[in-house]
Parts: C-alpha cells; structure tokens; sequence
C-alpha cells in the first residue's frame, strides 16, 4: 500500500461523484453559451461582429474544455478506484484517454492551439456537448454549411 | 480497464448506474426576469422594425409622383410655372374649371394623361410623356431612397442581438452559480485533498488542478467572460435601436414636411404610427441628422392621430423639392450609418484589448487545463 495514495475508497467515489454531478452542470452551461452564440452572425455588425465572434468563441471553448476535463476526472477517478490502482500516474493516463475519447480525435485544445502560435482570434469554434456526448467527433457531413448549427431566426 | 457502457454512461462494476442528474424545473419566468434588462426592453416594443420603416418609404411614391408631374410640367412650359405648381393637385371638379374655355386658369388646364396641370396647347403626346416620366422617375428615386435603407438596416437585427444577449446573460447567471457553490459540493472536495489524499505517491496535482478554488476562480473568470460579451451585445442593441429609431423619424418628419408642401389628401398612416411610437423612447441617445427635415426635436415628442395634410399657396411644392427631400432621406442613413461604424468600432476596440488579456492555456480559466502535460 505504500506506493498508493492512501484513502478510503468510499470517500474517493463519494467525490467522483461530485465531480460527476459538476460535469453535467458544466455542460449544462457548455450548452447554454452555444446556444446564445447561434444567432451572433445576424445579431452584429461591421468590425465589431469579428471581434464579440472571438470573444464569444473564447468563452466557447473554455466551457466546453471544462465540461469534457470534469467529466473525464470523475471517470478517472471511478477507474482508479475498481481497478485498485490508486496513484497519481494512473489517474494521469485514465484521464488522458477519457479526455481525448470525449473532445474528439480533431479537437484541438485551445491552450494548445495558443501554444502553437495560433492567435485567439483564429481559434475554431468548438463542436456542440451534445456532440460531446455522442462520442465528442464533429460530423462536417450534419453541418453542410459549416456554421454548427447557427442560423437566423 | 473500464466497465460496460450502457446507454453512453460508464456503469462501474456493473453496479446500477446512478440516476440520471436532474437540474430540477426551470421557471421561465423567473429566469427572464434575471436576464432582461427592463429599461431597453420597456422601449423596444416601441422600436419600429425594419419593415415599419422600408413600409413608411413605399409611401412616398405617391406624393413623389405627384411633384415630379408638375415639375416636369413647368419645365415644358417655364412661363406657366406658377400656374402649374399652384393649379389642382388631383382631378378638378366643374367648379375649378371655366366652363368656356376648360381653363383652370389663364392658359393651363387639367390633364388626366399627365395627371397635373399642362399649357392648353399641350398635344396628347407631350401629356402622355410627361406623365410616363414622372412615374418612372420617381419610382427610380424611391426604389435609391430604398436601397440605401435596405443597406443600413440589413446590418441590424436587434431582436437577434437581443436574443443573444439574453442567453450569454442566462449563460453568465449559470456561471455565477456554480462559482457560488450553489450546489454544495465544493467543501467535499476540498475535504477530499485537504484530508484524504495521503500517502507517499500522494502529490498536490488534484488539488492543483481540480481543487475546488480552481473550479470556483475559473467560473469566476467565464463568468467575466460573459459579462463582457453581454454587455457588448446590450451595447450593439442599444446602437441598433437608435438607428431604428431615427430613421424612423427621419421618415417620418420628411414625408410631413413634404406632404405639408404639397397640397394631395394624404395621410402619414404607418409613418404616423412610426412617429408615436418613437416618441415614447426617451432613453435613446438622439442621432441628430437630416437637416432639411422640420420639427426634429418636435418629432420624438408623442403624437396623437393622423394628420391631414393642410395646404398654403406661400408653401407649395417647387422644382427640385425631390431631390431635396431625397437627400434629407439619405443624409438621414448616412448619419445613422456613420454613428453606428463609430460605436462598433469602439466597442471592437474595447474587445479585442480584452482579448490579449486572457490566458485560456490554464487553470485560470480550464479547471484541469494541462493536468495530462504536466
């Protein structure tokens, strides 16, 4: 036991599912921001459409990123516990997988994105949670026009 | 090793799965009163929208019609100008007319072909021509007239914009939520690391990246997020509103000053309704503009009822008054159009500095940003 983490498996799960019940709230949220961002190419105009579009997309990304991290912890944290493996490091590759499972082989993070010298306002818009919760892979062939889903009222 | 999926949900151990997470009923009522800001609301009912405005311009092609016959008129015959402009505007009845001659004054008379008054020699071919013209000409001028608005409000839809407003406002309220804990499961958590999380290979990495003050400053720091870009969009709204508003008036107060220069039995009808209800804003930034427009000022006041159009002979309509209503019209836009660039591109300015201030690439603002990395 000495080279694990000591504690209670209970406790461990106990909060797994917090982190569980934060991740669905998040994407609660994740969703809510899409859904006011829909109709942003008709509710702008001139330069300042361009600029509230990165900003937007900004928050965008942020919310989404943090649904799919909680959600892949409490996962994490749920492995670790029924494979009793308690360390750091596993912890570190459940969550690896479960995070790229969840964001989507094309998915591109945006710190990642920043890291590479992409420019905030070029990062891409992030696919839908709803998306996410289908296995997290944006299907250009439901998004004919590529606007993900955003249309006029 | 992961356990079975069933219905997309990870069932550990195959144990039931947990219930479904239910946020609990939404009352929308109350939710709409979180988000909407009442004082732009109480004056957007009173906004007249993009058709009101394009409906109140189709207007004009009446009046517009009937001065461009009389100037065309006066231009065949320059020394019956004054009898043409100031003779009937509309079929005369017996009684306008001389019953030896079929003079409505010396020299002029009725014409149905050119639809005003015409020298009493005109012949049938220049009545025909004239009146062919003056329609054509000013449906041109109208249709321009159209255009230019049609391109100035085509870039503003502020029932979109205020839309979206409200749901980045709904979006941010959530945000504020959950950095407030409003579930109660951030003192679990730190529980967790500040109690449980022991051990020689224990390290401060969940903590670091999932703790619960990590979670609650970057709901804070979406949260600002979403501020801004609401406030932004109330500002956009704001912006579109006025626009809508003044040409609007412009519109309206131009057709008055027209029609009060013509002497045709006509009503302002939805341009009328365009003028009450502006005139109940009075939270709007004016857009001062249209210098040939009269009663400016005047216009933003409330109106009751439709007026009738009175006519005085030192007041009558005269060459080049389209071109001068015209230009009021389109002076009107380009103001409009003017202040709206330079409020968006404060506003584009604002937000792109804000932009350069946030580090996504972190915890700061991604609970768990970079665990995998680190």
């Amino acid at each position: 036991m000495s080279d694990q983490i000591v504690i209670d498996n209970e406790k461990i799960l106990e909060t797994a599912g917090d982190y569980r019940t934060l991740s669905y709230e998040y994407e609660k949220i994740a969703d809510e921001v899409n859904e006011a961002g829909k109709l942003r190419d008709d509710a702008f105009g001139g330069v300042f459409r361009d600029s509230w579009n990165d900003y937007y997309t900004l928050l965008r990304n942020c919310g989404y990123e943090t649904a799919a991290n909680l959600r892949a912890y409490y996962r994490a944290l749920e492995e670790i516990v029924e494979a009793n493996t308690l360390t750091e490091s596993a912890i570190e590759t459940s969550f690896d997988g479960l995070q790229d499972d969840l964001l989507g082989e094309n998915y591109e993070r945006s710190s990642v994105q920043v890291e590479n010298g992409t420019g905030v306002e070029d990062l891409e818009a992030a696919p839908d949670t709803q998306l996410l919760d289908m296995g997290g892979t944006y299907d250009a062939a439901l998004d004919p026009d590529g606007t993900h889903g955003q249309t006029a009222v | 090793m992961a356990g079975d999926e069933v219905d997309g949900e990870w069932v550990p151990n195959g144990e039931n799965p947990d219930p479904a997470y239910d946020p609990g009923p939404v009352d929308e009522e109350i939710v709409g009163e979180q988000y909407s800001d009442a004082e732009l609301l109480e004056g957007l009912e009173n906004v007249p929208p993009r058709e009101a405005i394009l409906a109140g311009l189709e207007e004009f092609r009446y009046p517009f019609t009937e001065t461009r016959r009389r100037e065309l008129s006066a231009a065949r015959w320059p020394e019956y100008a004054n009898e043409i402009w100031t003779g009937v505007w509309e079929t005369p009845s017996p009684d306008d007319v001389d019953p030896n001659t079929g003079e409505l004054v010396n020299g002029v008379r009725w014409s149905d072909e050119a639809g005003c008054p015409v020298h009493v020699q005109a012949t049938s071919g220049e009545e025909r021509a004239i009146g062919e013209q003056a329609v054509s000409d000013a449906n041109a001028a109208v249709d321009s007239i159209v255009q230019r608005y049609e391109s100035v409000l085509d870039d503003t839809n502020y029932e979109n914009t205020l839309l979206t407003a409200q749901r980045i406002a709904k979006a941010r309220d959530s945000l504020m939520g959950f950095k407030d804990d409003e579930l109660g499961l951030f003192g679990n958590i730190r529980e967790l690391f500040d109690t449980h999380w022991t051990g020689d290979l224990a390290s401060e990495k969940g903590k670091t990246y999932f703790g619960a003050d990590v979670l609650k400053n970057a709901a804070s720091k979406q949260w600002e997020l979403a501020e801004n870009l609401r406030d932004h969009a109330v500002d956009e709204v704001r912006a579109q509103v006025t626009v809508h508003s003044t040409l609007g008036m412009a519109v309206h107060d131009c057709y008055e000053a027209m029609a009060k220069k013509t002497h045709l039995s006509i009503q302002a009808g939805v341009l009328q309704t365009i003028a009450d209800v502006v005139g109940t804003i009075g939270v709007l930034v004016k857009i001062p503009g249209a210098a040939n427009v009269t009663s400016w000022a005047s216009g933003m006041i409330t109106k009751g009822g439709d007026f009738k159009v009175t006519v005085t002979w030192e007041n009558v309509a005269s060459t080049n008054d389209i071109e001068a209503w015209t230009k009021d019209l389109t002076d009107g836009v380009d103001t409009a159009e003017g202040k709206l660039d330079e409020i968006r591109s404060e506003l584009q300015s604002i937000l792109t500095g804000r932009l350069g201030n946030v580090n996504i690439g972190s915890t700061e603002y991604i609970p768990g940003e970079g665990y995998q990395d680190d």
